[in-house]
């Protein structure tokens, strides 16, 4: 008994050891390219590194004050809330098609497809085209006069306000295909049986909705919506395309490159680059909070 | 058991694929990098074989520049040949186009060490970071004497950067549209300018297309404060002024001519869509614009885009940016000849004097087909469409004396992008100004206290 513990004991080891050769390669890579680079952003957030090997100084936290207390670095904020609007905005578009295009339509497999399209399309050459959108003349202010609107067409990208909406409205529109695959893919998995019997209960489709559909696809909601908060604080491609974060719709990341690349400031930029660490780490925690309490008492398939 | 085998072995595969990947992708690297020796060593191997190829050479250059593959064939293809002539031991200089990459792009090209024998020198990169990347190309004093701007990117000293041409600042416009609207008038002084700007808006026809939303096109505003204050170093006068758009200054001065323009509706209306220049030429070489602000390098592009659109090449004419009035030979107008991008040489060049060589020998000869004049003090050849310039006895040229490098940095910590790119024009002067409100002045020497 004793040899065979002993046998057992030795065989573990060596699985052990087996486990750990094959582990050491990748966790030295996640160690060098995603703890080192993030450890040393973090220690030059708190220097005035100007990007190469020339001698810095350490400031302490005077690049974090400085963000925030500067009406440029704080305008990132306001920019963000137009994408975070745009976010669940573009939740309640995508929950919606999903609620539809799942029941079995005819033709719902080409609108899917539809749908789904743009996100799978590059940020920048969908940036270029919507340039196009917005310019004077061009699709939208045709779009308008078509339907009689006439009084409605400006210069969008002049208002700092219209420009935003505009640039908000294409992270919408480029990011609803990818939350309705989710939702319907989710939306799936509900065995059908539930429906029939709520069917044969007299449950109309907004019940259905409301005592199947809803507690089924929290979870994801909250994943969806979370994702859609850090989205709005992250977004480059758009504003720096179509706008160059000028006219008050710098984003966080656009500043964050300008502050970088144009400034040679690397270390405020690398306290930006925390800063937007540790906001979406935020939005990760408190989602986990919220929705791991209702999980444990709520809905369970 | 046999499903165990099976995952180890497809795991330890991966792992060892995963290895010969990175050794794959650094030699690949060093290749690139390196090609030059890679090159040098085959054609050393292959002259130790026939005698024939032994006089042939054996040095490879490589050139980073900004201009397109057609471009090269063209026009830097007979620069090389000519250098080859009198140097047989270089056997090729290799391009590589930076078109359409912008400087940041450039810059993490320089940080990631892998760049070549000769390379634009980003417009942003400080001062104080030149000499991590690039050699020392001479005495900036004796550079000066040589060449326009020969001691522009100078620091401690040393020149790391020759021009590859100088241009004049001033107007493009469109001849045939101020005949139909202006009497044919080119202005002369900034009430024939503005009068000009007011007639051009009454027929529906853009005045001045300022591309500000590109931002790199707004920098002529800038240096326009230089030619209005009559002092050729007035742009490093910023580092000792708290106030620097304090009311009088030519900076402020130069600004407050911009939001005329922009309150008086002359502007074209979209300021803020970025990347429009294409456009832009086109709506000048079309008559729907009047003037552009930007250096004599658009000049040949403006026209193409005119013979594009149907009209001649002629339908575009330069002229001295008209900033003042009662202009005459004893009040003259300013013209300044500016400098364009520089080109410096890798400091770990394998070949370091070749390229030194090479990189002033392709700056004299580049710049007339860059739409340039030539950067040689002495006998540097001119555009032959703006010899005219120097016959007008109401015109005077000037050069700006070399930037201190303290501007960009002092430009960063108030964030305020002044004598590089100025964007700033735009949101603190222009949109205010089209938003209804007034040039944001007291924002930007606000900012600008930041430094002291």
């Amino acid at each position: 008994m004793a040899k065979m513990n002993r046998l057992a004991a030795k065989r573990q080891r060596e699985k052990n050891k087996i486990i750990i050769a094959f582990l050491i390669v990748p966790l030295l890579f996640l160690l060098y390219f995603t703890v080192y680079p993030v450890v040393t952003m973090l220690l030059y957030s708190f220097t005035d590194w100007k990007g190469s090997a020339t001698p810095f100084s350490v400031l302490g936290v005077k690049n974090y004050v400085e963000i925030f207390t500067t009406d440029t670095y704080r305008n990132i904020f306001k920019t963000a809330s137009y994408y975070l609007v745009a976010g669940i905005v573009q939740q309640l578009i995508s929950l919606f098609l999903a609620v539809i295009m799942g029941k079995a339509l005819r033709g719902s497999g080409i609108f899917k497809g539809f749908i789904f399209f743009p996100f799978i399309m590059n940020g920048v050459a969908v940036s270029m085209v919507f340039r196009m959108f917005y310019q004077i003349g061009g699709g939208l202010d045709v779009l308008l006069k078509a339907i009689g609107m006439e009084q409605c067409i400006r210069v969008w990208m002049t208002n700092p306000v219209t420009s935003n909406i505009c640039l908000a409205f294409i992270y919408l529109w480029k990011n609803v295909g990818y939350s309705f695959l989710i939702y319907l893919g989710t939306m799936q998995s509900v065995p059908g049986e539930y429906y029939d019997a709520a069917a044969i209960d007299g449950a109309g489709m907004w019940m259905q909705f409301k005592e199947i559909t809803f507690p089924a696809i929290k979870m994801i909601i909250g994943m969806m919506v979370t994702l859609s908060i850090v989205g709005s604080i992250s977004v480059f491609d758009i504003p720096y395309v179509l706008t160059n974060g000028k006219n008050s719709t710098n984003s966080f990341a656009t500043t964050l490159v300008e502050t970088a690349f144009t400034y040679s400031r690397y270390g405020l930029a690398c306290a930006m680059a925390i800063i937007m660490l540790l906001l979406a780490a935020i939005v990760m925690v408190f989602k986990n909070m919220v929705f791991k309490e209702e999980n444990d008492n709520g809905y369970n398939r | 058991m046999n499903k165990k085998i099976l995952s180890l072995v497809l795991a330890a595969t991966l792992t060892v694929s995963m290895l010969f990947g990175c050794g794959n992708t650094s030699t690949g690297q060093a290749d690139a990098g390196e090609e030059s020796i890679s090159d040098e060593t085959i054609v050393d191997n292959a002259a130790e074989n026939t005698e024939e190829t032994a006089s042939e050479g054996t040095i490879t250059l490589s050139m980073a520049f900004h201009n397109t593959e057609e471009f090269y064939e063209e026009s830097i293809v007979p620069i090389v040949e000519e250098f080859k002539q009198i140097h047989p031991e270089v056997k090729d200089i290799t391009y590589t186009t930076l078109s359409g990459m912008g400087d940041e792009q450039q810059v993490t090209r320089l940080t990631g060490g892998q760049y070549e024998d000769i390379v634009l020198v980003p417009t942003i990169l400080l001062a104080s970071e030149w000499s991590n990347y690039f050699a020392p190309l001479g005495d900036a004093s004796e550079m000066a004497e040589k060449y326009y701007y020969g001691d522009y990117m100078q620091y401690e000293g040393q020149s790391y950067g020759i021009p590859i041409g100088v241009v004049y600042e001033g107007l493009l416009y469109n001849k045939k549209v101020l005949e139909q609207y202006c009497d044919g008038n080119v202005p002369k002084t900034l009430d024939e300018l503005l009068d000009d700007c007011a007639k051009l808006q009454e027929n529906g026809v853009i005045g001045f297309y300022t591309n500000a939303g590109s931002i790199w096109t707004m920098r002529y505003w800038d240096n326009l404060a230089i030619t209005m204050s009559d002092d050729p170093d007035y742009a490093n006068k910023i580092v000792d002024t708290q106030e620097p758009w304090a009311e009088g200054s030519s900076l402020r001065d130069s600004a407050d001519l911009l939001a005329r323009l922009a309150s008086g509706g002359y502007l074209e209306p979209d300021v803020v869509t970025a990347d429009q220049w294409d456009i832009s030429l086109t709506s000048l070489g079309s008559g729907q614009t009047a003037f552009m602000f930007t250096g004599t390098w658009a000049l040949s592009q403006a026209q193409d885009h005119a013979v594009e659109a149907g009209f001649s090449a002629d339908d575009i004419g330069f002229a001295p940016f008209p900033y003042k009035n009662d202009v005459n030979a004893d009040n003259k107008l300013n013209l300044r000849v500016a400098q364009d991008v520089f080109l410096g040489v890798n400091k770990n060049s394998e070949n370091l004097d070749l390229a030194k060589e090479f990189c002033a020998f392709f700056c004299e000869r580049v710049s007339l087909a860059m739409g340039m004049n030539e950067i040689m003090i002495d006998g540097g050849k001119n555009q032959p469409d703006l010899a005219f310039l120097q016959e007008l006895d109401y015109v005077q040229t000037y050069t700006s004396p070399a930037r201190d490098s303290k501007i960009a940095e002092m430009a960063g910590i108030a964030g305020i992008d002044v004598y590089n790119f100025d964007g700033f024009l735009l949101d603190y002067v222009i949109l205010p100004v089209l938003n209804g409100g007034e040039p944001e002045y007291d924002k930007l020497n606000e900012a600008w206290k930041k430094n002291f």
